[in-house]
């Protein structure tokens, strides 16, 4: 595929705002999960809650985008220096040459669920509620083009929890295609009633802090994030940035809401992603595993991953640190697996004290210095969405 | 980029396929004033199981689906897809928010799982054995335009035939104040790259070239008779429903150019030729 570069990128997500802080929370391997405190939710959970969304001020942005998710995108985009780096390529490219593709599934939602809180005699949402911009499954990336003032198309990608990784495919296709000079993609999906309930529903949320691979799982933690990264061509990129150097989206038409038994759909995403990046099995180093620590997920991924990978690679689930972050799990766990590239240290998993010996594929536990080349990232949603990516070092090529 | 429109589905008030939509405005004379009530398809292709379970926006976007892989002579577990909504499934939504403010304990789990904006693309990749990329977008009132350059882009990127569906339903009395959307509609496109030739028989079939500028636009009119309020109502106020600009042009044998906004800046131009 065509040589696609991450130019800039950032991510707000309980374990820390902005890269500095994830760094620190990896390598010390501390996380972000508290005990649920989420207002209204009242359930016996842990979260991956980012406490500075609820210190944000609308104060010079239009009220008519509040929503707990906007402010999130808010407080992620003014990380890392990523605004001015978005300024720049404005100016070189010009703001409508600039596409904006984000990742979410819960949007706005949790501005709608308050909404119902108050409805009037009528029924209907109070006047202070009845703003179309929030209360329709686009809010995020609307609500980023408008903050940032880029203007070229502008799309959001909703497939539950593959959203935000399959916005990378898509960025790699518009600057193939030559729609933009440059692609903000991102992810954003914040903490509302809908997933916390929704996810309980089904039986799936765990009342400890989550033990991906361990023998004692019993479910996943709901988390929040912003992840942002803007891509370019190699041409408009330093030589040494990350390439985006793969990427492989399949379905498993198995079922709504549990995986393929086998893994299928998962190991298709993986074979994909390896063909279009021109690489081996055994040149990944590093596999930064969906990883939900719910009973079937991690049984089925390691399955799926045994077909495919030797002892070469090392793989891991970060979602221990920072929750699971649904809509935008896939660009925080591409963050991390970028972050393992560059500093050529993988992220052991984080709370897996028992490794359940059951799992097809030996597990990482501590955090370990691994030289790395390419690494991958697995996304798997709602609906047998699948999306897995290869990030690749720059200089090789 | 430049496409043959292999396939096509339509269902509205009204109509139900292609078919009936052109006969629907065949007749000048006849043409109703008021919508026509259309029976909820029940798509054979989900399995009954499913089909019980599944909410009339996934249903309308299954049946539009099937109608245009069937024109276009395409296995549905071959083709990738295009999912589009600009507001999702706001029944879904309704239930959702309404019982969790009242007893979030009582949330069904299936409705969670329903809730999601790919349920319509889950349902369809499962009930076909699709096991192909699929992705489901929005661009709220943008979605028609953006949702066509997304598919355009993915079949001409990975040199592939692509399935195109948009779909939304009505709103429920909470939002019906601000955002009315009185009618469901859903429609469907195969595209592929020019280098697959359309069956010869195919009654659809046009070259479709799109390409994305700069600038703004605004909507063009649909040129349908003039008492036919309802449509012109559908197409003003349902964001899937934007695409009859192309469709009608289609089924009127007009080739002149199109162009639909994408955003403050951005225009998605169209043109069709035989």
């Amino acid at each position: 595929m065509r040589d696609i570069r991450i130019r800039a990128h950032t991510l707000t997500c309980a374990a820390g705002v902005g890269l500095a802080e994830l760094r620190t929370a990896l390598w010390s391997r501390m996380s972000g999960l508290r005990k649920n405190d989420f207002p209204y939710s009242g359930l016996d959970t842990w979260i991956g809650r980012v406490a500075a969304v609820d210190e944000f001020r609308w104060t010079g942005v239009n009220r008519e985008w509040e929503s707990r998710n906007n402010a999130l995108a808010a407080v992620g985009i003014e990380q890392d220096g990523f605004i001015s780096e978005l300024n720049s390529a404005a100016l070189e490219f010009g703001a409508n040459r600039v596409g904006v593709v984000i990742g979410s599934s819960t949007a706005s939602i949790g501005q709608t669920e308050l909404a119902y809180r108050e409805l009037d005699s009528d029924g209907r949402l109070p006047v202070r509620f009845r703003h179309a911009n929030v209360h329709n499954p686009h809010s995020q990336a609307a609500f980023v083009a408008y903050y940032t003032g880029l203007c070229g198309p502008t799309m959001t990608i909703s497939t539950a929890c593959s959203s935000s990784a399959k916005v990378f495919a898509t960025a790699a296709r518009w600057l193939s295609m030559d729609i933009v000079d440059a692609v903000l993609v991102g992810g954003v999906d914040s903490l509302c009633l809908s997933v916390l309930h929704g996810f309980h529903s089904l039986e799936l949320i765990s009342s400890s802090p989550c033990c991906p691979f361990d023998r004692r799982r019993n479910g996943i933690n709901i988390g929040e994030a912003a992840g942002f990264a803007l891509i370019v061509r190699a041409a408009a990129a330093p030589t040494d940035s990350i390439r985006c150097s793969g990427y492989g989206e399949t379905s498993d038409a198995h079922h709504m809401s549990h995986p393929h038994p086998e893994g299928l759909g998962a190991e298709q995403a993986m074979r994909a992603a390896l063909v279009r990046a021109n690489i081996s099995p055994e040149q990944v180093g590093y596999i930064n595993l969906h990883g939900t620590a719910s009973r079937v997920n991690d049984a089925v991924e390691t399955q799926a991953v045994a077909r495919l990978f030797t002892s070469a690679t090392k793989i891991s689930s970060t979602k221990a640190w920072t929750g699971h972050a649904l809509g935008s799990a896939g660009i925080v766990e591409a963050t991390i697996a970028m972050e393992a590239l560059k500093e050529n240290r993988i992220p052991g998993t984080l709370n897996l004290d028992e490794p359940d010996e059951s799992l097809s594929f030996p597990v990482q536990q501590t955090n370990v210095d691994y030289p790395l080349q390419h690494v991958m990232s697995n996304s798997f949603g709602f609906g047998g969405n699948n999306c897995c990516l290869i990030f690749s070092n720059g200089q090789t090529h | 980029m430049q496409f043959n429109v292999l396939g096509t589905g339509l269902w509205g008030p009204g109509f139900c396929d292609w078919a009936s939509y052109v006969d629907l405005l065949g007749n000048v004379e006849n043409v109703p004033t008021e919508a026509p009530a259309t029976l909820s398809p029940k798509p054979d292709i989900i399995p009954p199981r499913e089909r019980r379970r599944s909410p009339l926006y996934v249903r309308i976007a299954v049946e539009v689906a099937t109608q245009a892989c069937k024109e276009a002579r395409l296995s549905p577990a071959d083709i990738a897809c295009v999912f589009a909504s600009g507001m999702g499934d706001l029944e879904i939504t309704d239930y959702m928010c309404r019982t969790l403010a009242t007893d979030p304990k009582l949330l069904s789990p299936t409705k969670f799982h329903n809730s999601v904006h790919n349920a319509a693309a889950g349902y369809w990749s499962i009930s076909t054995g699709c096991q192909q990329p699929v992705s489901s977008v929005s661009g709220f009132d943008f979605t028609a335009p953006v949702a066509l350059l997304e598919a355009g882009v993915f079949s001409s990127a990975e040199q592939r035939p692509v399935l195109l569906v948009m779909f939304d339903i009505s709103t429920p009395a909470t939002f019906d104040n601000f955002f009315p959307i009185d009618e469901a509609f859903a429609a469907a496109m195969v595209l592929a790259p020019s280098s697959i030739a359309p069956r010869e028989n195919a009654i659809n079939t046009r070259v479709l070239t799109i390409s994305r500028t700069s600038g703004s636009a605004q909507w063009p009119a649909l040129e349908l008779p003039e008492q036919c309020k309802f449509l012109h109502t559908l197409y003003t106020t349902n964001p899937s429903a934007r695409i009859l600009t192309l469709l009608d042009q289609i089924r009127r044998g007009d080739s002149s150019p199109i162009q639909m906004p994408m955003g403050k800046d951005a225009v998605l131009s169209l043109s069709l030729s035989r």
